[in-house]
């Protein structure tokens, strides 16, 4: 299946960094919605800001109205991610490649405690393991190692796990 | 080993049932909340078609009943609409449009400029479920500029214009000059205008061009749309919505 673009995405000016700040905000905005719902619906964890990459191509390159995003506009809205905690650079000076949480920790941590409960798991230990590989048809399935140690750091902040630690690392969580 | 191995394996599968169990349980409850919910909304409606005279006569009535109705998930706009769509008493469903309008203007105009396509309003405002199902819920053309009528007592902020052939919602406190209206018509129908299309047309100089652009531009009523070898353009917002 396709992932369908918003109409805002045939809009030739979405490509160029707009003067007015509203409208800046709002674009930023637009453009953030767009990069977590397609990389959501294709199941990426990481994108690579590369030109000769085929995902970029089909998010910031459109072909149909000729129009490949600004740089410098890319690379705001890349800072208002990780500003949000919706993404953060997968090796320090590396700019190029980002690591997409789909959902800020936030939002990861309220949809991982709803599953807990719904699925009965409560009073159980789950290794962190289990909870990348074994429910395949849960949206955190694969979540990368760097995504799942911020939620469940964060769930253990909020007394709602207990985190089992193995030198250092977290290999598992009591619920 | 292989001991371990069929317990981990039994603990897997236990752990799989419980979670199906779980799952189906709160789907069922959910499902059963929908259609209490859903059940409640007809009620509601069959109680207003039945008590219609009474709850549109008595004001402590009609209160109650769209607080009830508010509360069970239903628009307030829907509701006002639906209690005075039968009778001449149309001044809380007028109310409800207009804040309705102004929420709309408010929420786009970050996008828009606070310029809106009058039929992007309308289907904004006709996406409500209730409306979709009820088709003598549906707003019209001649609601919206009844309820901007009704809106002039607080200024001229909400108008209804006319930019090429379609009509739009100016939600921004500053008239459009001349050569803003000459330019948003000029875009209203090739989507766009750049500074030699002006020249062309109009025979502006080119300095009278960049200042009503600019102007637009930092109003945010026109987006900049810049792309290398070619001629920068400025589109209308309006265009989003068109398929192209």
């Amino acid at each position: 299946m396709e992932f369908k673009f918003p109409k805002i995405h045939d809009f030739p000016p979405f490509y160029t960094k707009q003067p007015h700040e509203g409208t800046y905000k709002a674009q930023i905005e637009q453009w953030i919605n767009i990069i977590l719902k397609y990389c959501e619906f294709k199941h990426i964890w990481k994108l690579e800001l590369n030109e000769s990459n085929g995902n970029y191509q089909e998010i910031f390159n459109n072909k149909k109205i000729e129009r490949k995003i600004n740089d410098n506009l890319l690379q705001d809205i890349i800072n208002e991610m990780i500003k949000l905690e919706y993404c953060k650079y997968i090796n320090k000076g590396d700019f190029k490649n980002i690591l997409i949480y789909w959902k800020n920790i936030n939002e990861w941590s309220l949809k991982l405690i709803e599953w807990i409960n719904k699925s009965g798991q409560n009073g159980s230990i789950l290794t962190v393991y289990e909870i990348q590989n074994n429910w395949p048809n849960e949206e955190f399935y694969g979540i990368d190692d760097e995504i799942i140690y911020k939620v469940l750091e964060k769930l253990e902040k909020d007394k709602k796990v207990a985190c089992i630690r193995e030198n250092n690392e977290i290999v598992g969580i009591k619920v | 080993m292989s001991d371990l191995n069929l317990v981990t394996q039994d603990m897997k599968e236990l752990t799989e049932k419980f979670q199906n169990l779980g799952s189906s349980v709160i789907s069922k409850q959910r499902e059963e909340l929908e259609t209490q919910l859903h059940v409640f909304q007809a009620a509601l409606l069959a109680f207003k078609n039945e008590h219609v005279s009474e709850i549109l006569q008595n004001e402590e009535v009609r209160t109650q009943f769209s607080e009830i109705c508010i509360a069970f998930g239903i628009d307030s706009l829907v509701v006002a609409s639906s209690l005075s769509s039968n009778t001449d008493n149309n001044s809380e469903r007028r109310s409800q449009l207009c804040l309705k309008i102004i929420e709309i203007c408010d929420s786009t105009r970050n996008v828009n400029g606070g310029l809106i396509l009058l039929k992007d309003l309308l289907d904004l405002i006709n996406t409500d479920t209730w409306v979709i199902q009820d088709l003598n819920l549906k707003f019209t053309t001649d609601d919206i500029s009844d309820a901007l009528n009704h809106l002039q007592v607080l200024g001229n902020e909400l108008e209804l214009i006319k930019i090429g052939k379609h009509q739009y919602v100016k939600n921004i406190p500053q008239d459009l000059n001349t050569d803003q209206s000459s330019i948003l018509n000029t875009a209203d129908v090739l989507g766009y205008v750049s500074i030699s299309i002006l020249r062309d047309n109009f025979g502006w100089k080119k300095v009278r061009c960049i200042v009503a652009i600019d102007e637009l531009v930092s109003n945010g009523i026109l987006w900049l749309d810049i792309r290398e070898g070619h001629e920068t353009k400025y589109w209308i917002t309006s265009w989003i919505n068109k398929n192209l």
